[in-house]
């Protein structure tokens, strides 16, 4: 007596022929037998009717676009209840009928059912239980132990990717659902219910039940010791899905607008704003990440899931009404199996790492350099990396931590170099600034409008384009949490390190055993180049010094380029993007490499073809390299622009480093590879690279580095003896750039060959060999050690040094803001020489140098006839270009002071100790407005806009230097633009009214938004790439 | 060859040095600047005419006090202007004015930049005098000037002036020492841009009795030589000469007066001694000249003074006089004649002038000058420019002009000097880095 359970299994097939042999099998030798068993067939185009009826089992026909839950409900009207309950002697003897819901692509274990029914019998109130479901293809594959969903919609099983079971779920557990792959639901409860909704064929129809069974005062359990197998088939896209509401048969835009469904049709009123809010972002989120790894039909599905809802809200509101009615408990009482924040943010970036490396395992076979693993295998461990230099071997805790580090010496290294940075940066703590190194701003948004801004404030203005390195700069210091001043003094701590660590990476990478590899870092981490830029502010070497040693070893062979997957390629060009940015002098020497090669290839192409026509080259046999070529040469232009379109126009700035011009050493030192200047290392301190680079010529296999470090090193020789004008100053080139790789050209075939020489040293006769070898070892410790004791001593007095006190007046400074927008005329002594520039009121800025441009021609006049004491009307011309104080710093030039007291235009405001400032007598404002009678009156101006009102006709002069892309609106009309007398921008204004000037930056705005786009398709083409579902293999997915 | 690679690599780095050092490349070196800065010229005859003799047709020129500060090109070598001072655009050459009035009287001055301490020894406060002072502002701010007056019965009386930017004031001497008919004056710049002129006019009812600029001297010297004096005389008229001198220091000067004419060296009688008592100026005739052809004065003191000599010259009841001031030491000074052929007259123990002309056809020529104590030139017709190249010991030279541009008579004097000194200064160079900090 008691309850006695009537299972009746209802099997729905859809092309399920794979897998229906064995769901039928599983189903008829079940320990606990079913008791009665129907299939519907919604429409299958392969053998499942067949296979159903073969079975013996009672099969219905249903049209192909029927989805699962209408196919229960077909089933169901076939099928009477059979519940029952009679009191028999005193006793309640009744009868539950259960449904055991079954995939087409699901096979439940044989004692399945026993269990499920067993783990009932306690439960009265249990509506809906489930078995544990495992992978098809691979058993051990954990895939779900009951079902829930994320507030964004995510169909959340509480498993880790990929879990293995071992046991740890065969519990019961109450859970929110099971999946209808193997669902056993009373019956009674079912229909009460009202079954799966009728807006949800396929996807989340099971999550949906279970909500509603919930609301309904019921519960669902997860039986974790009944096992299912279950292949997935439709969510993994292996077969079609034409459900009517699956709109352009699309699974993913099926399940997430299901997803939304759910949601929406489920939860309190009171909380849709908010479940449609997270609906919505996550949507864009996932769809940029779909676009990120290059499936923008996944991306689409997630957007087209939000707008098909929205745009059938009637489904929803009827949902909505018919869940009011059946409701018992508030939609609340599932909370607790809503998974929190942090684990749904947990569950996406471990998702997120897992598709990452699984997206490289796919295209590591298209690797042809199994020796040399690139940057694009972001999460794979680095076979020459090694992982047991980062870690202690767990077999040897009984040895010391000191025998432990000795064996990573690594760490040592690293360590050897962190405390001798930190040493020779004591005066590096703060905001730096000096030598090539101006101030930066505080914030990364400064230096990101300042790369936005068409006009920059900058002496008498400048429209030249910012570099781009001020953006990249500007974006990377998000690692400081965009404090741009911060990042860049932890640059200058961490770059010898760093550049040892790149070095020693690179090197490896050529198969070059760890000691050796730590020996090369060494010399190149302490090299003339790197200090010497340290300590000059050279902030363009110091990025190439870190990047240069990983952007050689990832550079394939030039023969070979053709077989490279175009994955490694997109990396290397964005590579190479970064370091132009900083080195314009490396852009020239790749864009002429590549052009080299390109000619070459095209040569060999059209050299061999019977009739070549115009882009034959590009599909023949030399093709793939051409078309590899041609990305590697223009992708770093076009992701430079328009800075770099600026460099075509002006080519004597590809040889000018980020920042202001410090003057270098000269053709000897050079020669030794010290690119020399104020505070770098001294000439006598001759590190081993010249001598490597000579001992690359005694070994066939090297010859061809030796002669590439040779041509460089020759071109630093020619250059070192250029002088140059730019950025507003005069100094040599420096040659620091091309140093760095005539240093690596050496060390990376020397240390290569060390590797496969040492070995057989040890079992050789005394020779040329051991000499030479003694030789670089000698002086490589020699150098070493000097190097060090240079660092730490002499080294620390660098002209770069924090928080140097402001050059402008702060009296000046504090005037910049006010409506005339004063200018300021400079004079300093710089290297004994009497110079100057105009100064807005501060100091110069990161990226000032490099867009400045030098006064024009009538200032600098007006300041030759000034300190000739011949300039009676240089007052004048200060003044119409809005400089209202001249400042002469100390140390005072007595006979220029007293030629500016005597020459007359010039009011002395202050005599200090910092210099002596003079007022330009009748200077004019930066906007000025001159009536037709001739009164001068100036306008409010902004730093380059200006607004305000004049009250008849005249001219408009704007102290700035001339520019065609000035505007002026006046009346609502445009102005044209003129030249004043004295060069300045004017217009000619006709009648009062409002007018307003603005600097044209709709080309400057066009060309940052390709900059922008090409960095976007770049990167998007360099990430790893997602996979559809249906190309995942089975064995992976279940 | 076989391993020729290995060669390749010292052959290039070999080549690569070689051109370093060959080729040429831009040179951080510094640029001298030299530059004559711009000269001021007076215009205080509104009541004559004057003109402003230019060495060039492009040479811009503006008016003091005018609105534009734009140099103009006049594109003649003339000028005429209509009384107000006019500032000359740099240049080597020295520019000259000459002004003339009713045809008969003429003054001449030099365009010059001026070094903000000028004696003018000249002029007078009587009532027949017309003379003014003209302070020419040429800078674009306001000038501060200290004007010491001296005469010969009182101690200097001192003014000081304002002098608004880009202007002229004219100062009447009648109005620092009335009545004064001895006078001599130093104009001190204590700010500003500022060149002074003097304008001495004499005027008797509607008669005018003569006209010429004072030229002035830097400063007071023990030995001053004043190296052309007016002499040359024509049928039916007279000249006579009159020596002004002051000590302006605290000490009497003895001073002592030298003749160096053709004539030879000499002192005239009661000139070889001669007390002056610091502070007072006076005017002594200078009697017993045997020369008739111009001369050079010198005079020694063991005081500093400054002194200048007026030469009055007499045809008929038609009187013009000439203030000849000391000229410094010549050096090389190059002006426009505009055709006139005045006298040169060279002074100084080995006289070696170099002069070499231009004639209004472009012709060249040169002549060499040499002599002892005194030396003479006088140009051709139709030469135009004029350039004195001393190469001898020290030497001061001065002009006695007669005017073209008067019918009559007119004469004057002009010390030889140049307008405007060659300014000579490193140009600054721009960079940036002198706003940026370290």
């Amino acid at each position: 007596m008691g309850e006695s359970f009537f299972v009746t299994a209802i099997v729905v097939s859809h092309d399920g022929a794979t897998w229906l042999p064995d769901v039928i099998a599983s189903l008829l030798n079940q320990t606990r037998p079913v008791d009665r068993i129907i299939a519907v067939d919604t429409g299958s185009e392969d053998a499942s009717p067949r296979l159903l009826a073969n079975a013996g089992i009672q099969v219905l026909d249903t049209g192909r676009d029927v989805g699962f839950g209408s196919a229960i409900d077909q089933a169901l009207e076939h099928l009477p209840s059979v519940d029952r309950a009679e009191h028999s002697e005193g006793a309640l003897d009744s009868q539950v009928e259960w449904l055991w819901l079954i995939h087409d692509d699901c096979a439940p274990s044989s004692d399945a059912l026993a269990l499920l029914l067993e783990n009932l019998h306690d439960r009265p109130n249990v509506a809906i239980a489930g078995p544990k479901l495992r992978g098809w293809y691979d058993h051990s594959h954990l895939l779900e132990v009951g079902i829930s969903i994320a507030s964004n919609g995510v169909r959340w099983t509480g498993l880790e990717e990929r879990e293995t079971d071992q046991g740890q779920h065969d519990e019961v557990q109450e859970v929110l659902s099971v999946s209808t792959a193997a669902m056993l639901v009373r019956r009674s409860v079912f229909e009460d219910i009202g079954g799966f909704d009728p807006n949800l064929e396929l996807f989340r129809d099971d999550v949906d039940l279970g909500w509603r069974a919930h609301a309904a005062g019921y519960s669902a359990i997860a039986v974790g010791s009944a096992l299912a197998f279950h292949a997935e088939a439709a969510a993994s896209e292996r077969r079609s899905v034409d459900v009517s509401e699956a709109f352009l048969h699309r699974p993913l835009l099926l399940d997430r607008r299901n997803a939304a469904y759910v949601l929406l049709a489920n939860s309190s009123w009171w909380l849709l704003p908010w479940v449609s809010i997270q609906l919505l972002f996550s949507s864009l989120i996932r769809a940029s990440v779909n676009l990120l790894a290059k499936l923008p039909g996944y991306a689409i599905d997630e957007l087209g899931a939000i707008i098909l809802l929205l745009i059938k809200p009637a489904d929803l509101i009827q949902g909505r009404n018919e869940r009011r009615h059946r409701r018992l408990m508030p939609a609340g009482v599932v909370r607790r199996f809503i998974p929190s924040r942090i684990l749904q943010f947990r569950h996406t970036r471990e998702r997120l790492v897992s598709t990452i490396l699984v997206g490289r395992l796919s295209d590591s076979s298209e690797d042809e350099f199994p020796q040399i693993s690139g940057y694009s295998n972001i999460g794979e461990l680095d076979e020459n990396f090694d992982q047991i230099d980062l870690s202690l071997s767990p077999s040897n805790s009984s040895a010391t931590l000191f025998s432990r580090l000795r064996s990573h010496p690594v760490f040592i290294a690293l360590a050897f170099f962190t405390i001798l940075t930190s040493i020779a940066s004591r005066h590096r703590i703060g905001v730096l600034s000096g030598g090539a190194l101006p101030v930066s701003p505080s914030g990364a948004m400064d230096a990101l409008k300042s790369y936005a801004s068409p006009w920059h404030l900058v002496g008498l203005g400048s429209s030249v384009p910012s570099p781009s390195w001020l953006a990249y700069l500007g974006i990377a210091s998000i690692i400081t949490w965009a404090n741009l001043s911060f990042f860049i003094g932890l640059l200058f701590w961490i770059a010898p390190p760093l550049a040892f660590f790149t070095c020693y990476r690179a090197i490896k990478r050529f198969g070059v055993s760890r000691p050796l590899a730590i020996a090369a870092g060494t010399i190149y981490a302490l090299s003339p180049t790197l200090w010497a830029s340290i300590n000059q502010g050279r902030l363009g070497t110091i990025i190439l010094a870190i990047l240069a040693p990983t952007f050689l070893s990832l550079l394939p062979p030039a023969k070979s380029l053709g077989s490279v997957s175009w994955r490694r390629i997109y990396p290397l060009a964005l590579l190479a993007c970064a370091i132009s940015a900083f080195t314009p002098l490396f852009l020239l020497g790749w864009s002429g490499f590549a052009l080299v090669h390109i000619g070459r290839l095209v040569w060999e192409s059209r050299s061999g073809a019977e009739s070549a026509s115009k882009f034959s080259a590009l599909v023949g046999e030399n093709g793939a390299s051409i078309k590899r070529w041609i990305a590697l040469l223009t992708i770093p232009w076009l992701c430079n622009v328009p800075w770099s379109i600026n460099l075509l126009f002006h080519p004597s700035q590809l040889f000018l480093e980020p920042g202001l011009l410090v003057d270098s050493g000269t053709r000897w030192s050079v020669l030794l590879l010290n690119p020399g200047g104020l505070t770098a290392m001294p000439m006598w301190l001759v590190m081993p690279g010249i001598f490597l680079l000579f001992l690359t010529l005694l070994k066939r296999e090297n010859r061809n580095w030796g002669m590439t470090g040779a041509f460089f090193l020759s071109c630093a020789i020619v250059l070192a003896s250029i002088h140059l004008s730019g950025h507003s100053g005069t100094s040599n080139i420096w040659t620091g750039s091309i140093l760095i790789f005539v240093q690596l050209c050496g060390l990376i075939p020397i240390a290569r060959s060390a590797h496969e020489l040492l070995p057989n040293l040890r079992s050789s006769k005394f020779g040329l060999g051991h000499v030479a070898t003694i030789f670089v070892a000698t002086i490589s410790l020699v150098s070493v050690v000097g190097a060090s004791a240079w660092v730490i001593n002499e080294g620390a007095a660098s002209l770069v040094k924090s928080d140097q006190p402001q050059v402008i007046p702060a009296f000046v400074t504090s005037l910049a803001d006010t409506v005339a927008k004063p200018k300021s005329l400079i004079f300093r002594r710089v290297n004994g020489q009497l110079s100057y520039f105009v100064s807005r009121g501060f100091d110069l800025g990161l990226g000032d140098p490099d867009v400045s441009i030098a006064p024009t021609m009538e200032i600098q006049n007006a300041v030759n006839d000034l300190v000739s004491d011949t300039g009676v009307t240089s007052s004048k011309t200060f003044g119409e270009y809005g400089i209202h104080y001249l400042y002469l710093e100390n140390p005072i030039d007595q006979n220029f002071a007293r030629t500016v007291d005597g020459i007359g235009g010039f009011t002395r405001s202050s005599s200090t100790a910092g210099g002596i400032v003079w007022h330009v007598v009748g200077a004019a404002p930066r906007v000025i407005f001159t009536s037709a009678k001739g009164t001068s009156t100036g306008l409010s101006s902004n730093d380059i806009s200006a607004n305000d009102v004049v009250k008849g006709p005249g001219t408009i002069t704007v102290a700035e230097n001339y520019d065609q892309r000035w505007r002026l609106i006046s009346a609502g009309l445009p102005i044209p633009l003129r030249h004043s007398l004295s060069g300045l921008p004017t217009f000619t204004v006709v009648s009062a009214g409002s007018i307003s000037l603005s600097f044209d930056g709709t080309a400057h705005r066009a060309w940052l938004s390709l900059q922008l786009l090409s960095l976007l398709i770049v990167i998007v083409l360099a990430l790893p790439a997602g996979r559809r579902r249906r190309e995942v293999p089975n064995e992976e997915l279940t | 060859m076989k391993n020729y690679k290995n060669f390749l690599v010292p052959v290039m780095v070999s080549v690569a040095l070689a051109f370093s050092y060959l080729a040429p490349h831009v040179s951080k070196s510094a640029r001298i600047s030299q530059k004559f800065p711009a000269t001021v010229c007076p215009g205080l005859t509104s009541d004559g005419k004057t003109s402003i003799i230019l060495s060039s047709k492009k040479i811009g020129i503006r008016s003091v006090g005018a609105k534009s500060l734009k140099l103009v090109k006049k594109h003649d070598l003339v000028f005429h202007t209509s009384g107000e001072p006019l500032l000359v655009d740099g240049n080597p050459v020295t520019s000259v004015v000459a002004s003339s009035m009713a045809g008969n009287w003429v003054g001449l001055a030099e365009c010059s930049l001026g070094d903000g301490d000028q004696w003018f020894v000249g002029g007078s406060a009587t009532i027949t005098s017309k003379s003014r002072l003209d302070i020419v502002n040429s800078g674009l701010s306001d000038a501060n000037v200290s004007i010491a007056t001296y005469g010969s019965h009182q101690n200097p009386v001192l003014t000081n002036t304002l002098v608004k930017a880009n202007s002229d004031k004219v100062v009447s001497l009648d109005s620092l020492l009335p009545g004064e008919p001895l006078l001599a004056l130093h104009v001190l710049t204590n700010s500003g841009r500022v060149t002074s002129f003097l304008f001495d006019q004499e005027r008797k009812g509607l008669s005018d009795l003569g006209m010429d600029y004072v030229n002035s001297v830097s400063a007071p010297a023990t030995n001053v030589v004043i190296p052309a004096i007016v002499n040359n005389t024509e049928k039916g008229t007279s000249i006579t000469h009159s020596l002004r001198l002051l000590a302006p220091g605290s000490l009497d000067a003895s001073i002592k007066v030298t003749i160096h004419g053709q004539e030879g060296s000499y002192t005239p009688l009661g000139f070889d001694q001669i007390t002056l008592t610091h502070g007072r100026v006076v005017q002594i005739p200078l009697k017993s000249i045997m020369e008739s052809t111009p001369f050079s004065l010198e005079i020694t003191s063991d005081q500093p003074i400054v002194a200048g000599v007026r030469s009055q010259y007499t045809r008929g009841n038609v009187t013009d006089f000439a203030w000849e001031s000391p000229a410094p030491a010549l050096t090389s000074v190059t002006f426009n004649l505009g055709g006139a052929r005045p006298y040169f007259v060279f002074n100084g123990e080995q006289i070696r002038v170099q002069i070499t002309w231009t004639s209004v056809e472009g012709k060249k020529g040169s002549v060499t000058i040499v002599g002892d104590q005194i030396g003479y030139w006088r140009p051709s017709s139709g030469i135009q420019s004029v350039t004195l190249d001393s190469q001898g010991t020290t030497t001061q030279a001065g002009m006695v002009f007669q005017s073209p541009l008067v019918k009559n008579f007119g004469l004057s004097y002009l010390p030889i000097a140049q307008g405007s000194v060659i300014e000579t200064s490193v140009e600054p160079v721009v960079n940036a880095g002198v706003i940026s900090r370290g």
